[in-house]
């Protein structure tokens, strides 16, 4: 096998063996799944592109960043026809499975969140991230990350009360 | 206070498939490379044929100082030292007439820098020419009295010594080889005024053994091969080119220095009056002969001073010193012509300090390592002081101007270069990077067969 055929291959099992969880990570930041189809396949092109250089330094990651830019690139395209609302546009109701209502629910409030403020939570709430790892891949300080996390929290306990943890009262001293 | 929220996005989230986008992505990523190489050849060939577009360094237009009605061009006020990389005169992009050739010590890089730079008539377009070892501009490479040629001795061995002259407007170059029988070299001694003929002075070897040698003037006509014979001389006599010989203004006769000899003699090669100049007088140059053919200049020197003066071809008797300022301070003057109102042009030699101290002969005073820089200053009738028609920069030593500025007297003002870089260093910069992205492209090409293979 000749240098671009292993190339080639290591590519090809990256992809295959990250495709799951990256398309989950996709999908809730798009809350759709063409437009998450369309995200991770533009993460992965940008990624063979680059491969030779990352491909031994955590491509996963790359990835994660390619599509968290990405993702913001595109809503500010579109962000002229999309408006946050106060309460979730698309609300579950005719499917009949749990699971799926369940993910209509999470997407239609994550949907609520800025770019910023649903990469956060993704990050560090799918994929565990620490709030430093998130700083790195969106490429922003970790006090931002904070930032965003609080807003974005606060907001999903206001559209999706259930979603959250109600949060503790404080005490009294 | 989170946990809930983990969950529900792990929930959600294992709902989702796995994306199948794999040749989709690969797809997309071949697309995106062919674009950017598409997208970097066209932005390439847009700076190419922009380099091509606008000459940089180079500043086009209309000369500014330009008189109106003389339509052929002006003098500029101020020549700077061609631009890195600045067209040839042979280049495929002719400069049309040229309104002055200089050269010097380092006028491209060097110290014995044999680039000659050529100025044009209507715009401070540059273009140089490479002659070998340094030859001083009005003196070793002449312009044509229309600017559109030049005439220089190419580098040879000896074997056959000749004259090239390039047509400014094709950058096509004609070979005249030396016309005399045993001739080692030649050299242009000056035009005639219709630009038809040229006079050419040749070293011709005396006996086989060449032991010695005579030199030999001719007038000849390019074009059509006709040659004449003018006068012969020992090789050890001073023959000063760009003082030697001064046409007519009719071109049918011409006067001729050798040594301290004044010979006036007609086309045809006969002489017709021989005078001798006294000490520290001499031809004045090119223009000597005055616009109505009634008298020949001189150039005298009183110290570090130089004046005009004037003598009668016919008689050789003096006429006196013309009404013009002298010029001092400087190691010597080259009369170019007449312009309006009776002005002389001439070429003022600025002397290095070491040189003002130690040379005395005009051949060396204006050899080019003894001279500082050049300017070009007008005479006028009447007028107190020299008036400064054009500047150099240090190590420009010599220069030539076309006859037909000179007697139009036009003066247009100089256009700095816009960058120091010319046409060429351009072209050969966009070369490089094709080529590298040609190199990139091939190693693309190359892997991607590979990739498809598999």
């Amino acid at each position: 096998m000749g240098e671009a055929g292993e190339f080639n291959g290591e590519f090809h099992q990256f992809v295959v063996q990250r495709s799951r969880a990256l398309s989950r990570t996709a999908f809730l930041l798009t809350g759709d799944h063409q437009l998450a189809e369309d995200l991770l396949q533009a993460a992965f092109a940008r990624t063979y592109r680059h491969w030779r250089r990352i491909r031994g330094d955590q491509p996963e990651a790359y990835v994660r960043r390619v599509m968290h830019h990405q993702h913001i690139s595109w809503w500010r395209r579109r962000r002229v026809t999309e408006r946050l609302t106060a309460a979730p546009p698309e609300r579950p109701g005719d499917d009949p499975s749990i699971a799926a209502t369940l993910r209509v629910t999470v997407a239609a409030a994550l949907q609520q969140l800025t770019p910023r403020q649903r990469a956060v939570v993704v990050l560090r709430y799918l994929d565990d991230l620490t709030e430093a790892q998130v700083a790195e891949v969106l490429g922003c300080s970790v006090g931002t990350v904070k930032r965003h996390g609080h807003d974005a929290l606060r907001r999903l306990r206001a559209i999706a009360p259930k979603l959250v943890d109600a949060p503790r009262e404080r005490s009294v001293r | 206070m989170t946990v809930r929220l983990r969950e529900a996005l792990h929930e959600a989230a294992d709902e989702v498939p796995g994306y199948l986008v794999y040749e989709r992505a690969l797809a997309t990523a071949r697309r995106t490379r062919r674009r950017t190489a598409a997208a970097t050849a066209a932005v390439l060939v847009a700076l190419a044929a922009m380099v091509w577009s606008v000459p940089v360094g180079q500043p086009g237009g209309q000369p500014g100082g330009m008189e109106p009605g003389s339509g052929s061009g002006a003098l500029p006020d101020q020549i700077w030292k061609p631009p890195i990389g600045a067209l040839r005169v042979t280049d495929p992009f002719p400069m049309g007439s040229a309104a002055l050739l200089f050269t010097g010590m380092r006028t491209m890089g060097s110290d014995e820098d044999g680039t000659v730079g050529a100025v044009g008539a209507e715009a401070d377009r540059y273009r140089v020419l490479h002659v070998g070892y340094i030859k001083s501009a009005g003196h070793v490479v002449l312009l044509s009295p229309d600017g559109t040629r030049l005439a220089y001795p190419p580098e040879g061995d000896g074997t056959a010594p000749r004259v090239d002259i390039v047509d400014l407007t094709d950058g096509s170059v004609q070979q005249i080889p030396a016309v005399a029988a045993g001739s080692v070299s030649t050299q242009p001694l000056g035009w005639s005024p219709d630009g038809r003929g040229l006079v050419v002075i040749d070293s011709v070897r005396v006996d086989a053994e060449r032991s010695s040698y005579r030199n030999v003037l001719s007038l000849v006509e390019p074009d059509t091969g006709t040659t004449v014979h003018l006068a012969s001389a020992p090789d050890t006599s001073s023959i000063v080119p760009g003082y030697a010989v001064a046409f007519a203004p009719d071109g049918q006769k011409l006067a001729l220095q050798v040594d301290d000899t004044l010979t006036i003699t007609d086309v045809a090669g006969t002489p017709r009056q021989t005078f001798r100049l006294p000490p520290d007088e001499i031809l004045a140059g090119k223009g000597a002969w005055s616009p109505d053919s009634r008298a020949v200049t001189v150039a005298k020197r009183r110290g570090d001073a130089w004046t005009l003066a004037t003598i009668d071809p016919a008689t050789g008797a003096p006429l006196g010193d013309l009404d013009v300022p002298a010029v001092s301070g400087v190691a010597a003057i080259r009369l170019l012509g007449w312009g309006p109102g009776g002005a002389a042009l001439v070429v003022a030699y600025q002397p290095t300090p070491e040189a003002a101290r130690t040379t005395t002969k005009i051949e060396e005073r204006i050899l080019y390592p003894n001279v500082r820089t050049v300017r070009l200053l007008s005479l006028a009738p009447g007028a107190a002081a020299p008036i400064t028609r054009m500047t150099a920069p240090i190590g420009v030593s010599a220069v030539d101007v076309a006859d037909g500025l000179v007697r139009w007297g036009g003066t247009r003002v100089a256009e700095p270069p816009f960058v120091r870089l010319g046409p060429r260093f351009w072209f050969w910069l966009v070369v490089a990077v094709a080529l590298g992205a040609a190199v990139l492209g091939g190693r693309w090409y190359v892997r991607r067969r590979e990739v498809s293979r598999r």
